[in-house]
C-alpha cells in the first residue's frame, strides 16, 4: 500500500505528541508531518525553503487557534489555490463556537472535528479519521 | 421668592425705554427680590453681557433698537443655553406670545400686568433649576447604565475567553494522565494509580465546570428569537437526558405546551436543566415521577416542573440559584452548581421569574414565568 502523507498543523507540542502516538497505532502506512504554525504549513505546502523536498500531503489536519496566521487563513489559502484545493482539510480544534464551524465550512473545510477530552477519546477520533479517510474514501492520486 | 435661591439673582434686562426700565426695577424691588441687574439695549452689548455678566435670567422687551425679542432669545439660546428668558412687552399680541413660548421662550409679561413679573421670575428660576437637576441626573444615570453595560460585556467576554482558553491546558493534563495510566499503569503500584485516578477525576470535573461556565456566558452572548414549540423542545430535552431517565426508571408527564417567541437553544437548556435536576435529585430506590405543565397568565405563561425527589430546605431558597452553589457533596450528587444559575438567567432574559415550593423529603416544584419576546 502506498504511504499516506499526513500534514498536521498544530502549535501545541502536547497535541502533536498525542496525535503522533495515536497515529503510530495505525494499520495504514502513515507518513506523519508537522507544521507548528500557519506560515510553516504554507511553506511546507509550497515546498519553500527547508521544505523544498517535502511531500505533497494527502490529507491536512488543521488547528484553528494558531499564532500569527490563523487556521482559518491557512484554510482560505489552501482552498483558494488551484493545485492545493483538492487536498482534504480536516479542522481539528477545541472551539465549539457555531461561528467557527460555519466560517470553516464556508471556506470549504472538508470536515470540522472537536478535539476530544482525554487520550482515549482522542485515540477514538483519530481511529475514525483513519478508517474513513484512509480506508473508505478515495483520495486523489492514490 | 424661592427660599432655596440664596444668592442675589443676576438679571439681564434688555430694554431701551428709560421709563420702562424704572418701572421694572420698581416692581422687582417691590416684590422683595434679592437681585443684581445689568441693563443693555444694543445687540452687541447684550451678547457681551450674556458672556461676562452670566445672568440667571433674561428679561427682554420685544421691540428693540437694532433687533427684537425673538432674535434676542435665539442669541441667548446660542451663548447661554438653558438660561430662562422672559419677554416683557406692551405690544406683543397673544398669538405672537404663543409662538414664542412654543419656540422655547420661558414666559411673557404684559406691561399692564407688570406686578406679575416677580412671581414669573421665581417660577422660571425654579423650573430651570429643576430642569437642570433632572438633566444632570439623567446624564448620570445614562453614564452609569453605559458603564454597567460595558463592564458586563467585558465580564462576559472574559468568562468566554477564559473558559475557552482554560480548556486547552486542561485537556493536556487529562490526556497525558490517561496516557500515563494506560502505558505505565502496570509498572506503578496501587497507590500511584490511585493518585492518577484522583488527578484524572479532578481534570474531568474541571472540564465540566468550564463547559458549564461557557454555557452560562453564552446565555448572554448569543440570542435568537423565533416561534418555539415548547413541546418539541421538551421532547429534545428528554432525548438528551435519555440515559439518566432510563437508568432511574423516571416517569414523565408533559401537559399541553404552548408555542411562544423565545430563544430555542435557551428553552432547551432551561427544560433540560430542570428535568435533569428532577431526575438527579431523586430519593434512593424510588423512580422519579415528574410533571411538566403550563398555564396562561396575564403577561405570558406560567410553567411548572414538579418532582417527587429529595426536596429542598427552604432556607436555601436564594442560594440554589447562585453560581457554583451546591447543597450536596459531589460523591452523592455530581454537579458543578451552575445549572440553576443558567436556568435563572434564561428565565430573566425572557422577562420572567423563577421560584420553587418544596419541603425536604417531599419533592419540589419549580415555577417560572416566560413572556413572549419581540423580535
Amino acid at each position: 500500500m502506498k504511504e499516506i502523507n499526513l500534514l498536521l498543523v498544530e502549535d501545541n507540542p502536547g497535541d502533536v505528541l498525542l496525535a503522533r502516538i495515536a497515529f503510530e497505532k495505525s494499520r495504514f502506512p502513515v507518513n506523519f508531518h508537522v507544521a507548528l504554525d500557519g506560515e510553516e504549513a504554507l511553506n511546507f505546502l509550497y515546498k519553500k525553503g527547508k521544505f523544498s523536498g517535502a511531500d505533497t500531503p494527502d490529507l491536512i489536519l488543521l488547528d484553528l487557534n494558531l499564532p500569527a496566521k490563523s487556521g482559518a487563513e491557512v484554510l482560505a489559502d489552501v482552498k483558494g489555490d488551484e493545485s492545493l484545493k483538492v487536498i482534504p482539510v480536516i479542522i481539528l480544534t477545541t472551539s465549539q463556537a457555531e461561528w467557527d464551524i460555519i466560517q470553516c465550512y464556508k471556506l470549504h473545510a472538508n470536515c470540522f472535528v472537536n478535539k476530544p477530552f482525554g487520550f482515549d477519546s482522542f485515540d477514538k477520533v483519530v481511529a475514525c479519521i483513519e478508517e474513513f479517510w484512509f480506508g473508505i474514501v478515495r483520495l486523489p492520486g492514490n | 421668592m424661592d427660599a432655596e435661591w440664596k444668592d442675589p439673582v443676576r438679571i439681564l434686562i434688555l430694554e431701551h425705554e428709560p421709563g420702562d426700565i424704572e418701572l421694572l426695577q420698581f416692581e422687582l424691588k417691590k416684590g422683595g427680590l434679592q437681585y443684581t441687574s445689568r441693563v443693555v439695549q444694543q445687540r452687541k452689548e447684550y451678547e457681551e453681557a450674556l458672556r461676562d455678566f452670566r445672568p440667571d435670567i433674561v428679561l427682554s422687551d420685544f421691540v428693540l433698537p437694532d433687533f427684537d425679542g425673538a432674535a434676542a432669545f435665539y442669541v441667548a439660546k446660542e451663548i447661554a443655553p438653558g438660561t430662562p428668558f422672559i419677554i416683557v412687552s406692551g405690544t406683543i399680541g397673544e398669538e405672537n406670545a404663543v409662538d414664542l413660548i412654543k419656540a422655547g421662550v420661558t414666559d411673557y409679561v404684559i406691561k399692564d400686568k407688570l406686578f406679575t413679573v416677580v412671581t414669573k421670575i421665581a417660577r422660571a428660576l425654579k423650573e430651570s433649576r429643576e430642569h437642570r437637576e433632572k438633566k444632570e441626573q439623567d446624564e448620570k444615570l445614562a453614564k452609569y447604565a453605559r458603564e454597567l453595560e460595558r463592564s458586563n460585556r467585558e465580564l462576559e467576554e472574559f468568562a468566554y475567553v477564559a473558559s475557552h482558553d482554560l480548556q486547552e491546558p486542561l485537556r493536556m493534563v487529562g490526556s497525558f494522565l490517561q496516557l500515563l495510566q494506560q502505558r505505565y499503569g502496570d509498572k506503578l503500584d496501587k497507590e500511584a494509580n490511585e493518585y492518577i485516578y484522583y488527578a484524572v477525576d479532578g481534570a474531568a470535573r474541571m472540564k465540566r465546570l468550564i463547559g458549564d461556565l461557557l454555557n452560562y456566558s453564552r446565555t448572554n452572548r448569543e440570542w435568537v428569537i423565533e416561534q418555539v414549540d415548547i413541546a418539541a423542545v421538551i421532547g429534545d430535552a428528554l432525548n438528551n437526558l435519555a440515559a439518566g431517565i432510563r437508568e432511574s426508571g423516571a416517569i414523565i408527564h408533559v401537559d399541553e405546551m404552548p408555542h411562544l417567541a423565545a430563544d430555542p437553544a435557551q428553552m432547551l437548556q432551561l427544560f433540560q436543566n430542570l428535568v435533569g435536576n428532577a431526575v438527579k435529585f431523586r430519593k434512593a430506590g424510588i423512580p422519579p415521577v415528574i410533571a411538566i405543565s403550563a398555564v396562561r397568565n396575564d403577561t405570558g405563561w406560567l410553567f411548572s416542573v414538579q418532582d417527587n425527589g429529595i426536596g429542598i430546605d427552604n432556607q436555601y431558597a436564594e442560594k440554589i440559584f447562585v453560581l457554583f452553589r451546591k447543597l450536596h457533596h459531589n460523591a452523592k450528587f455530581e454537579g458543578t452548581g451552575i445549572g440553576l444559575s443558567i436556568v435563572k438567567k434564561i428565565v430573566e432574559r425572557h422577562g420572567g421569574k423563577i421560584w420553587f415550593e418544596s419541603e425536604p423529603g417531599k419533592g419540589a416544584t419549580f415555577y417560572f414565568t416566560l413572556k413572549p419576546l419581540h423580535k
